[in-house]
C-alpha cells in the first residue's frame, strides 16, 4: 500500500461514506470539515467511529495540509475548499475530488441545476485528479444517470451521492496501491459556473417552449436545501416568487391566467398547463 | 408517533424507524434524509427547526424525534 494515511475533506453522506471505506482498509484517517453542513452527520459519525474529526477554516486547512509529511491520499467530497497550488505541488500528497457532472461538462458549483437546466439526456459524477484549475483534472472513474422529466435538482443530489460512493468504492484500492488508471478529460469543456449563478438569473421566460420551463423550474428545485431560492416570474402584476409548481398535461383550462388572484396562477402553453403557486415580492 | 412513522417512512421506506435507534450515528440517514425530515415536519406539525442548530442526536430515532416534536410545541 502506497497511502498508509489519508484525509478526508468535506462534509455530508458521501464524505462520510470515503472515511468509512478507508478505515474498514486500516488506513489512518481523518476527517476535515471546511464547511460544515449544518446537519451534523459528519462529526456524529466520526465519534462513533473513532475518526479524529475537525472544523477547519480556509487558512488553518492550507497550514495543516503543507505540515504534511507522511505520504497522504486526500479525499475531497462535498467540500468548497479550493486547495492552493503549493499544497497540490506536495509529492507525498495525492489528492482527488468527487464532482457531481461528467466533467468536462459542467464544473464548478451547483452542477446538478447546469445539467438539468442545459437539458442533458443523462447527469453524472466524475472522481478525478485536482489540479490547480477548477474541476480540469485526470479523470478515475464516472458514473452516469438518466434525466427525466421528474428529476430536480435535489433528487439528481441524492442520485450522485449514490453514484459517488459506488464510484470511490471502485477505485479506493487504486488509489491507496497508486495503481488507479486515469485518463485526460475529453471534449468541450464547459465554462466554470460559480455559486452566485443561477439558470436565467432565476427568472421563469414565459415564452419558453413547456420543456424549457419545466427544465428550468426542475434545476432550480432544491427541495428543502433551498440552495438557490425560490424562481421568480414576472406577470402583468408584478414579480412573483414560485413558491410550488406543477404540470397538468389533462387540463381543461383554456388559456393562461389567474386561478386564485395573485397567488395561483396557471400558463397553458402547447398543450399542457403549468401550476404555479406564488408570492408577490414586495 | 404514527404520524411521524408514516412522514419517516415516506422518506426512506427502506429504514426499520420502530426499531434503529442510532440512525444518523451509524450513517443510515445522510444530510438529505434529515433536512428532508426538517421539511417535513414544518408542513406536518407546524415546527420549525433550523438547520444550523440542530443536533444530529435527536435524529439517531424515531422516538427521539417525536421528542424533539413535542419540546418544540411547548
Amino acid at each position: 500500500m502506497a497511502f498508509a494515511h489519508a484525509i478526508v475533506i468535506g462534509t455530508g453522506g458521501v464524505a462520510n461514506f470515503c472515511a468509512n471505506e478507508l478505515q474498514k482498509r486500516g488506513v489512518s484517517v481523518s476527517f476535515i470539515e471546511s464547511r460544515p453542513d449544518g446537519v451534523g452527520t459528519s462529526e456524529a459519525i466520526c465519534r462513533r467511529k473513532g475518526i479524529p474529526y475537525e472544523c477547519l477554516g480556509k487558512e488553518s486547512l492550507t497550514a495543516r495540509l503543507l505540515a504534511i509529511e507522511d505520504d497522504t491520499l486526500v479525499v475531497s467530497a462535498s467540500n468548497r475548499y479550493l486547495f492552493p497550488e503549493q499544497v497540490l505541488a506536495k509529492p507525498n500528497l495525492l489528492v482527488v475530488n468527487y464532482h457531481g457532472a461528467l466533467l468536462p461538462k459542467h464544473p464548478g458549483r451547483n452542477a446538478e441545476a447546469w445539467a438539468i437546466f442545459s437539458q442533458d439526456a443523462e447527469g453524472g459524477i466524475t472522481w478525478h485528479r485536482v489540479v490547480a484549475d477548477v474541476d480540469a483534472g485526470d479523470i478515475l472513474i464516472q458514473k452516469s444517470v438518466p434525466i427525466t422529466d421528474k428529476t430536480t435538482s435535489f433528487t439528481l443530489l441524492r442520485e450522485y451521492a449514490k453514484l459517488a460512493q459506488s464510484g470511490f468504492a471502485e477505485i479506493v484500492d487504486g488509489l491507496l496501491s497508486e495503481t488507479q488508471p486515469s485518463f485526460v478529460q475529453q471534449g468541450e469543456r464547459h465554462a466554470i459556473m460559480y455559486s452566485w449563478m443561477k439558470p436565467n438569473d432565476g427568472t421563469l421566460d414565459l415564452s419558453w417552449s413547456v420543456d424549457k420551463m419545466s427544465a428550468f423550474l426542475r434545476a432550480m428545485d432544491y427541495g428543502p436545501l433551498g440552495t438557490m431560492g425560490f424562481p421568480v416570474v414576472t406577470l402583468d402584476e408584478g414579480t412573483f416568487k414560485i413558491v410550488k409548481y406543477g404540470f397538468d398535461t389533462n387540463s381543461s383550462n383554456a388559456s393562461s391566467g389567474w386561478v386564485k388572484p395573485l397567488t395561483e396562477y396557471h400558463i397553458r402553453h402547447e398543450g399542457v398547463v403549468i401550476d404555479l403557486e406564488v408570492k408577490k415580492i414586495d | 408517533m404514527e404520524k411521524l412513522l408514516e412522514i419517516l417512512k415516506g422518506i426512506r421506506p427502506d429504514v426499520d424507524f420502530e426499531n434503529e435507534t442510532s440512525l444518523v450515528d451509524d450513517g443510515i440517514l445522510d444530510s438529505f434524509d434529515v433536512v428532508s425530515i426538517i421539511s417535513e415536519l414544518d408542513d406536518a406539525f407546524g415546527v420549525q427547526i433550523r438547520i444550523d442548530e440542530l443536533d444530529p442526536e435527536n435524529f439517531n430515532s424515531a422516538a427521539s424525534i417525536m421528542a424533539l416534536i413535542e419540546k418544540l410545541k411547548k
